[in-house]
């Protein structure tokens, strides 16, 4: 996709007015009522400049879609707008190379010869999409979805922040890394139910009495009842988050089209509608704190700069994107649109902080 | 020693994670009820922060938890916790109630489970957590019980002679009905109190102290959490030797960052660096 499609002021942070810096680019298909919408990409920036990361209007996610279902596979969006800071020429070559795996699909490509800005599921990784499409079609059709249908696909080890073809030597760039996906099993299940029978047996040698009515002591507890958890400085909302956390400390994505949100805290932002059709937005992804742990790791070792990963503390941005998926652009791009054959839309980001 | 519990995760799996040091931390030692010897995924080990103050203390660039509470930062990850007091924090299970909910098809039963973490020495974390199975509440109460962990200042009955034993005054706490009063003791006196809140003492590392409670003592749940809000008070009491002017220090945040993040609070324990000078 050539890069001249993204207006100039999609690129430029709302709140500083700087170059805003590619985050992460993930390569999301998607089948909607039947149709079948191979080219969408969704890019999410973020201001790297200091002072700046942390309102939630320094954040923008754009979702870019072909508007010809029969577009030609190998004009896949492999490029962006942001430069390199340092060996461009290495990093063209690596570009070169990706957008060959693109065209095989078969091939995952070992972790090892990464760096090149792959996306979320877009190196053979359909079937796992397709799986997860299905169960997030159905669940945007029903109103209510059962969580144990939906599948999230939570994204392990370290991100995508990729870099494309330079333009300019000084616009910001982020740390490279390669992910990959999984299926994530829900917490309740799984390997913790045999270790619960194992350590109630152990409780039972120890002596400690499980089914208590009589003790052996002149003690006799009464009037408990049930307690939601609490802690000195984490309420409910929180703790939930923490604890599908630690069943996959390294996750730094969460994708499910249609599903719902991890919340972190109990402020919910308001998605609003889509600027296109109109219609209203779904939840389709979310990023976690290990990739700002990753990204500021990789950073404290570059030189400092006042560009950087190093100001920003959400705790989660979520993203919302309409949920047709729409492809008709309003009239004034329509003419643009239609020459270039991308859609280029922006989506609802909305951040949440530690309180 | 390799009866039960505490070791039974190193030696389980030191096959097949090799030596990644994992008794180390708070897990191994003191964990008495929690010796899982079932396959559990190595990756769930690792510590991930996922909080501004988390990644700080990953970092490495806070000295000690009493700085944190120093500053007032609230804790959001157990993790934070154990990385500090490590080895020396102990848990113990106080109890385990079942609670019951009548529903259409019958009664529900849940587990209710008190667990207290302690290191002996000045810091101790009471966790409640409720759920279906046995294990699940207390390895969740574990963790609540970590994520509350709190600075207890103890004090003198008489004479300024060794280490501090007993609480520094006369200190009340309150919860539903039931009031728990902490009153100095000499030494040898030991800690005069009911069986559960004598628990809860000895984890915070007091030795002598005499108490006196009122209310309805028969809910544990309200008995231990008066205790432990009386803990709660021993750092909040503002005693004569605490009226010099406080020096502030940087918080974390600030010294660590261009920026100021969000306004910290600035408390009133000004000493927990250093034991209070008498």
């Amino acid at each position: 996709m050539p890069s001249e499609v993204i207006a100039e002021d999609y690129l430029k942070c709302n709140v500083c007015g700087g170059d805003l810096g590619l985050v992460a680019q993930v390569y999301a298909p998607l089948t909607i009522n039947g149709r079948k919408i191979d080219q969408r990409v969704l890019y999410i920036f973020g201001c790297p400049s200091a002072a700046c990361g942390i309102s939630p209007l320094s954040w923008r996610t754009l979702r870019v879609q072909s508007c010809n279902d029969t577009a030609s596979s190998s004009s896949r969006a492999d490029s962006t707008d942001q430069s390199e800071g340092e060996s461009s020429s290495t990093r063209e070559e690596q570009q070169k190379q990706a957008t060959d795996w693109w065209e095989d699909d078969s091939s995952w490509g070992p972790a090892a010869q990464v760096n090149a800005g792959d996306d979320v599921g877009s190196l053979g990784m359909q079937e796992l999409e397709a799986a997860l499409l299905e169960a997030g079609y159905a669940a945007s059709v029903r109103t209510q979805t059962e969580s144990s249908s939906q599948q999230e696909i939570t994204v392990l080890h370290e991100d995508a922040s990729s870099s494309g073809e330079p333009n300019s030597p000084d616009l910001p760039v982020l740390p490279c890394f390669y992910i990959y996906s999984q299926n994530e099993s829900h917490p309740c299940r799984g390997s913790r139910a045999v270790s619960a029978l194992q350590t109630s047996e152990r409780l039972e040698e120890n002596g400690v009495a499980v089914n208590t009515t009589e003790d052996g002591q002149d003690e006799a507890w009464e009037g408990e009842e049930y307690e939601h958890d609490q802690a000195l400085s984490a309420d409910r909302t929180y703790l939930k988050f923490k604890k599908r956390l630690d069943c996959y400390p390294e996750q730094c994505f969460r994708y499910c089209f249609g599903g719902r949100p991890l919340w972190a805290n109990k402020d919910r932002g308001d998605p609003g509608i889509c600027t296109i059709c109109g219609g209203c937005r779904t939840y389709e992804l979310q990023l976690m704190p290990p990739l700002l742990y990753y990204l500021q790791q990789a950073c404290k070792d570059l030189p400092s700069t006042s560009y950087g990963p190093n100001d920003w503390e959400w705790l989660t941005v979520i993203i919302y994107t309409c949920a047709q998926s729409c492809t008709r652009a309003p009239s004034n791009l329509q003419a643009e649109t239609q020459r270039s054959g991308w859609l280029v839309v922006e989506e609802a980001t909305i951040v949440q902080y530690e309180t | 020693m390799a009866e039960r519990g505490g070791f039974g995760r190193g030696f389980g799996r030191a096959g097949g994670g090799g030596e990644r040091g994992r008794g180390d931390r708070g897990r191994g030692r003191g964990d008495r009820a929690r010796g899982r010897r079932g396959p559990r995924r190595e990756e769930e080990e690792k510590w991930l922060p996922v909080t501004k103050l988390g990644r700080l203390v990953k970092d490495g660039k806070i000295r000690s938890l009493e700085q944190i509470y120093l500053h007032s930062l609230p804790i959001k990850e157990h993790q934070i916790v154990e990385f500090f007091l490590g080895p020396a924090l102990k848990d113990e299970v106080m109890k385990i109630m079942p609670v019951q909910k009548q529903t259409r098809a019958g009664q529900r039963t849940r587990f209710k489970a008190f667990v207290v973490v302690g290191d002996s020495n000045g810091h101790v974390g009471l966790g409640v957590k409720c759920s279906k199975e046995v294990a699940t509440a207390i390895r969740g109460g574990i963790i609540l019980a970590k994520l509350s962990v709190i600075p207890v200042r103890r004090g003198y009955w008489g004479n300024k002679i060794g280490k501090p034993h007993t609480v520094p005054c006369k200190v009340t706490g309150k919860c539903g009905s039931v009031t728990v009063r902490l009153v100095p003791a000499p030494r040898g006196s030991g800690i005069v109190a009911a069986r559960v809140p004598k628990k809860v003492l000895q984890f915070a590392g007091i030795d002598d102290v005499f108490t006196s409670s009122r209310g309805s003592t028969k809910t544990l749940g309200n008995f231990v959490k008066a205790t432990f809000e009386c803990l709660l008070k021993t750092y909040a009491f503002l005693t004569p030797d605490l009226w010099k002017e406080t020096r502030f220090q940087k918080s974390p945040f600030q010294e660590f960052t261009d920026f100021l993040a969000k306004p910290t609070k600035i408390s009133l324990i000004e000493d927990v660096e250093k034991t209070p000078i008498y």
